[in-house]
């Protein structure tokens, strides 16, 4: 008996061990292979990529902010990752000086030297990580100056957007790390350094803890004696936690829900202000239907922007609709984008051009009418709704548009990337400094072999005038000469239709008033975001301020992959360390109490 | 009885490792490591050499042979206590695995310890007048609780004891999410109660409706069974002995159910844990998955069917200890 | 060897243990008198109450839902009225002009909610009736075969069953998703077709260790053993004598199969794996999904009708199975 049940069990593994090896043998063909999978980078996540909004699952989405600013590396240069210390050879073109101030010190008391600023060069360049290395590739030479309280910065090119280097969060206490060349094994579990007002005590998959920084050498130092910011899953658990009292502060993607939310409570108020966030359709054309300039002007201009805005912005938010173009407004926008929709032009550009409506009601030409594929991050409701209003209009208007959704990972990571759709829709942030265009929208950043696929302008736009004009722009000091040739350049996009901007996104602050009081709206607006809660004060006396985050970092190094998310910077490295510059509330950057005097650029 | 244990403790070694292999198959498909890496590193990415490298350590090759080998691999670093670090942030896989661990059967025992005992009394109480109105009145409440799924109750408690309850009476009655409140540090076990509170409650739920079903249908078979006829038809009129006689008998299935239950316990409440942002082992699948982070979810699956196989065996070994009819071998 | 003795029903699949508890006392109460004249079973039937007017209220569900176009006033997607900047449609309480009130884009909650459960109920018949053909056969012939086959279908059903249904469609549904023949067949993740196979390769099992069950005790009745002895062949007896036989079992089977079905999708969707809501169509799932939101702002009606239709039909459907169990296997009545 008990021998022929040994035998059917040996039978029954065998078996399903052929089953097994049946579905796994399929993926040979079918996963992608570690040698065919394209390489992508998650800066190059155009941004966008907020998590997908009702998934709880999704507590680290790769976030959209600093996306943007550390913007995608110049990924043709030379592989700076493996070159080590050693400078790369040339001549300089600019020079920077850095004084920084005697009384800035880390929080042990030791001093804030050229040494940390070299730590960090040598981490960004040589930790294999994902931070970019935008213009620290720049960098021929760094070195201390007349005393250790002095950095020198030698670029081979002149480099415009400079103020976003050695900024908030990238210094490295040089002692702090064991190697300055590989520190991809340290910041498990901690952040063993500060030069803000709080340093973190601890850290953990449920919460993380500020206590004050007893030497903080500034004058704005922390008012209340603990800080404690904790996950919270999704807008709603946010939302109830705040009403509930749980938390006192919360930073979410502002919706028409979380005003109705909150309405009933006096004690919570609600602070809007419209920030970088912004959203857009954007058209791919290096192939599929859209790379018809006739066919995507056409389109373009059937689509009402005003009525889409009335129907799904509104209810968010009334502000004004969004005509800048990928920017939001301020010196570099004019405006480029008004006045899209012109339904008759477009149906007299295409009869003009051979197209005529087919037995189905679609423009074709040659017989065919093309599908255009719309795609956005599955699960995010609003992007949802905006697909469920405008595609039967469009399909009226006699575009055969179709849904082709995918989850987030897929459409940040692998079919943008791979230019695998021909509408797309997704939120970016600009942040102060514009050179972020320039890695998205120039020629050589379309993803190619070239690029190793890693280039950030999914829209696969080329146009070599616009391209010139915003390498021009990165080179270009003067801030006047620079917005224009910017300006130059989104005319450009405008005239070939490179998108559709639909929305400049508020950035909302919820507090209880009972709870924690000061300054608390004031830098909502921040790319830093809520930096200043040093200020901020403990009403209720409980010592203690709680602040709700909607993701969650999964680690605290500055260098590698968390650097890239939104939360991990505005939770852990802008809060810890400060740069030479401090963003603004209105987009601008401000000299931090670290350095003695404004840098000294040459032009060499 | 001996023989038995030995056969299916040594049983469970394959069925362990060709369980492993399956699953080790589909995370290596649903997840691709090697593209979750790459994307977490796209500088990496960029280097060939450093990618073959990461292959090689982590034994990612493709195809079938490639898995089998790589399965292995991944087999001898795992059962030398040298685990791949989590692809997302590069930390050890282990202290945070385990502090999940602990605190998913935390909340499962307890919750579990409140459900059953109050599920076998209704059971109990409504096999004991089959037919007449408290039994379906148990009935209906049941199939009311089975139709209820967590995420529907879990969604409207913490509406109406949290948010709803701070509009009406100032201050909310049970904390929404976590475990302990922000800024807490430490064990505190009646703050603990209090937080587990709501999750504890959705679980009850269900677990209430099913055993009150499975002492409800038990006992009456128990009650209809020949030897308690004859016991009838003997003269043994006391009906507080017929049920006390009758009660342990229906238990024996019940012990066996609960022990299956329990070895599910551990990767079984996901629902209730992501709603409540209760740090336990659902969470940790959860992010896990979502950053398709293969080194975490792998020892996250091995404790997750390990604790069902053995709690299996258990499910065997109690049913043949309790029932004098079975006889194992 | 108590699991191989107990049949799991498909609820088993949408309840796992603890979090979701399945309804298996049809498991527990060994099926020994199960064949009854088909009058028999329907009298009996009658005389539970609740399952005949959850059987009413289901066909009038189900009616509703079948004539959709009549019986909406709204398109799936269709705003109430165009909104203009101070005349919302969004997130407008109960009116006469939308019974349920809109949605947070304005759209009628009553119309979407008969979409939806068209979607709902369309996923539960199709996976239940796929489930239940696969796993009848697979069982039958287990259960008729034994040996090797059946060790198998023990073995690896035992785990799949044990396993968190959650847990296991999650990662079965990301490696069948990045399989391009499997796409090819199954359709884009985020598709209906998708979705009913995927439920349909889980839950085939519950019904295959319960059909399995039962056929094992009906091989050792007298008939079989007749059939058996005359030369009949295993093809014939299977479909000749043993399903007839099981029918009523294979009936409870396959309602528990539908319900089992509606709540995983509900489930996959309230966690973001579901349909794909941007294609234009909905479902309970997806409503549900979305009432998470109108929670905080106290949008009541988003929260309280999908979320009641859902419990309704889930409870309907249960109640129905268990009045079809009661008049399959009246063995739970006959002690009273």
């Amino acid at each position: 008996m008990s021998t022929t049940r040994r035998g059917t069990k040996i039978a029954a593994l065998a078996l399903s061990f052929a089953f097994i090896a049946a579905a796994c043998g399929s993926d040979k063909a079918a996963a992608p292979s570690a040698t065919t999978a394209k390489p992508v980078a998650t800066t190059a996540a155009p941004a966008g990529t907020e998590a997908p909004a009702d998934t709880t699952a999704a507590t680290e989405a790769p976030a959209d902010t600093t996306a943007a600013t550390e913007a995608p590396a110049d990924t043709s240069t030379a592989d700076t990752a493996t070159t080590g210390t050693e400078a790369p050879t040339g001549t300089a073109a600019m020079r920077i000086t850095y004084d920084i101030s005697d009384k800035a010190v880390w929080d042990d008391a030791s001093p804030i030297t050229a040494d940390d600023f070299i730590c960090a060069y040598n981490a960004i360049m040589n930790t294999v990580g994902s931070l970019s290395t935008t213009g620290y590739d720049q960098i021929l030479k760094i070195a201390a100056g007349d005393s250790d309280k002095q950095v020198v910065v030698d670029f081979k090119t002149v480099y415009a957007p400079y103020r976003g280097l050695f900024g908030a969060g990238t210094l490295i206490k040089h002692d702090a790390v064991k190697n300055c060349n590989d520190v991809s094994g340290d910041f498990q579990t901690e952040f063993p350094f500060s030069n803000r007002p709080y340093k973190l005590q601890s850290w953990d998959t449920s919460q993380s803890v500020f206590v004050p920084n007893e030497n903080y050498f500034g004058v704005d130092k922390a008012v209340t004696p603990k800080v404690v910011i904790v996950p919270k899953a999704d807008q709603e658990t946010e939302i109830s936690a705040l009403l509930a009292g749980e938390v006192d502060f919360i930073y979410p993607q502002f919706s028409p829900e979380t005003a109705d939310a909150v309405k009933g409570d006096p004690n919570i108020k609600v602070a809007i202000t419209l920030g970088g966030d912004f959203e857009a359709l954007y058209f791919q054309q290096q192939d599929g239907p859209f790379a018809d300039p006739i066919l995507r002007q056409a389109f373009a201009q059937s689509i009402d922007r005003d009525a889409l805005f009335q129907q799904i912005y509104v209810p968010i938010f009334d502000g004004p609709l969004l005509n800048c173009g990928p920017i939001v407004p301020g010196k570099y926008c004019a405006d480029a984008f008004k006045d899209t929709y012109d339904p008759a032009a477009a149906e007299k550009l295409l009869t003009d051009n051979g197209w005529a409506k087919n037995g189905d009601g679609f423009w074709a030409k040659d017989g065919t009418a093309p599908e255009i594929r719309w795609m956005i991050n599955a699960g995010n409701s609003r992007r949802e709704n905006t697909q469920a209003y405008l595609i039967p209009l469009l399909q009226a208007a006699g575009f055969n548009v179709v849904a082709d959704n995918c989850e987030a990972e897929c459409v940040f990571q692998k079919r943008l990337p791979s230019l695998d759709y021909d509408l797309g829709m997704y939120i970016s942030t600009a942040p102060p400094d514009p050179q972020y265009l320039t890695s998205s929208f120039t020629c050589d950043q379309i993803p190619t072999a070239a690029n190793e696929f890693a280039g950030q302008n999914s829209q696969g736009w080329c146009n070599k005038d616009a391209s010139a004009l915003l390498t021009k722009a990165d080179a270009t000091i003067d801030p006047d000469e620079r917005a224009g040739y910017i300006k130059q350049a989104i005319d450009l996009m405008r005239k070939d239709w490179v998108l559709l901007p639909t929305f400049q996104f508020p950035k909302s602050g919820l507090y209880n008033s009972t709870k924690v009081g000061g300054p608390v709206e004031a830098d909502l607006n921040n790319f830093e975001a809520f930096l200043n809660f040093n200020q901020w004060t403990d009403v209720d006396g409980d010592g203690q301020i709680v602040i709700g985050a909607e993701q969650w970092p999964g680690c605290l190094n500055p260098i590698t992959e968390c650097a890239n998310s939104s939360w991990y910077v505005w939770t852990i490295a802008f809060p810890l360390v400060m740069g030479v510059y401090d963003t603004t509330n209105d987009g601008d950057y401000v000299l931090t109490p670290m350095m003695a005097s404004e840098p000294v650029v040459e032009i060499l | 009885m001996f023989r038995f244990i030995l056969r299916r403790v040594l049983w469970m070694i394959p069925t362990l490792l060709l369980l492993t292999f399956v699953v080790y198959c589909a995370l290596r498909l649903a997840t691709n490591p090697l593209a979750s890496y790459a994307r977490s590193n796209p500088r990496i990415a960029k280097q060939p050499e450093k990618m073959q490298q990461y292959i090689e350590t982590n034994g990612l090759w493709d195809g079938f042979g490639g898995y089998v080998r790589g399965y292995f691999h991944w087999l001898r670093g795992f059962l030398t206590g040298n685990w791949q670090p989590s692809i997302k942030g590069s930390r050890p896989v282990w202290p945070n695995l385990k502090q999940a661990l602990i605190n998913t059967v935390r909340l499962g025992i307890v919750a579990s310890m409140v459900a059953i005992p109050i599920g076998l009394a209704f059971g109990v109480f409504a096999a004991l007048k089959p037919g007449k109105l408290r039994d379906s009145a148990v009935n209906t409440g049941a199939l009311i609780g089975f139709s209820v799924q967590p995420f529907i109750s879990a969604v409207l408690l913490q509406l109406t004891f949290a948010v709803l309850w701070s509009k009406w009476f100032g201050s909310p009655l049970l904390p929404t999410s976590g475990m302990y409140p922000p800024g807490h540090e430490g064990f505190d076990p009646v703050l603990m109660l209090k937080y587990m509170t709501l999750p504890i409650i959705v679980v009850s739920i269900q677990t209430i409706a099913a055993y009150s079903r499975y002492m409800r249908a038990s006992l009456l078979d128990v009650l209809s069974s020949d030897y308690l006829r004859t016991a009838k038809s003997k003269g043994i009129s006391d009906r507080r002995v017929l049920i006390r006689h009758a009660l342990r008998n229906a238990l024996v299935p019940i012990v066996t159910l609960a022990a299956l239950d329990v070895g599910s316990i551990v990767g079984g409440l996901i629902i209730t844990e992501a709603i409540f942002e209760y740090p336990g082992m659902g969470k940790f699948f959860l992010t896990a998955s979502a950053n398709g982070d293969f080194p975490e979810l792998m020892p996250w699956m091995v404790i997750v069917t390990t604790s069902v196989i053995v709690f299996n065996l258990l499910a065997d070994l109690s049913y043949a200890a309790l029932d004098p009819r079975i006889r194992l071998d | 060897m108590p699991r191989s003795t107990q049949g799991f029903d498909l609820t088993d699949l949408q309840i796992p243990p603890l979090e979701h508890i399945a309804v298996t006392d049809a498991s527990i109460g060994i099926l020994k008198e199960s064949i009854s004249p088909k009058k028999m079973a329907f009298k009996r039937f009658m005389h539970h109450h609740a399952a005949v007017v959850c059987t009413v209220v289901l066909a009038f569900i189900v009616v509703f839902v079948a004539l959709a176009p009549i019986t909406t006033r709204y398109g799936v997607n269709e705003s109430i009225f165009k909104a203009e900047a101070g005349i919302p449609n969004q997130n407008l309480a109960p009116r006469a002009a939308a019974w349920f009130g809109t949605d947070a884009n304005g759209r009628d909650l009553y119309s979407r909610m008969i979409y939806g459960a068209q979607i709902s109920l369309l996923i539960g018949l199709f996976t239940a009736i796929v489930s239940v053909a696969l796993g009848t056969l697979v069982g039958a012939y287990a259960g008729l075969k034994g040996g090797k086959i059946d060790d198998v279908l023990m073995r690896v059903t035992d785990i799949f069953l044990a396993l968190p249904l959650l847990v296991v469609l999650v990662i079965v549904r990301g490696a069948l998703k990045n399989v391009d023949w499997v796409v090819a067949i199954m359709g884009d993740p985020g598709s209906v077709r998708f979705l009913v196979i995927l439920l349909s390769v889980i839950g085939w099992m519950g019904v295959a260790r319960l059909v399995r069950g039962q056929v094992k005790q009906l091989k050792e009745r007298e008939f079989i053993e007749a059939a058996r002895a005359v030369g009949a062949s295993t093809t014939r007896i299977m479909f000749r004598h043993l399903l007839p036989n099981a029918v009523g079992q294979i009936m409870v089977a396959l309602t528990f199969a539908i319900v089992g079905a509606i709540t995983a999708e509900a489930t996959l969707s309230f966690f973001g794996f579901g349909p794909d809501a941007g294609s234009g169509l909905t479902s309970l799932g997806l409503l549900i999904r979305d009432s998470k939101k109108a929670v905080p702002p106290g949008y009541w009606w988003l929260v309280v009708y999908p979320c009641g239709l859902l419990i309704l039909i889930s409870l309907c459907i249960n109640f129905i199975g268990d009045g079809l169990r009661d008049a399959v296997d009246p063995k739970m009545l006959q002690d009273s």
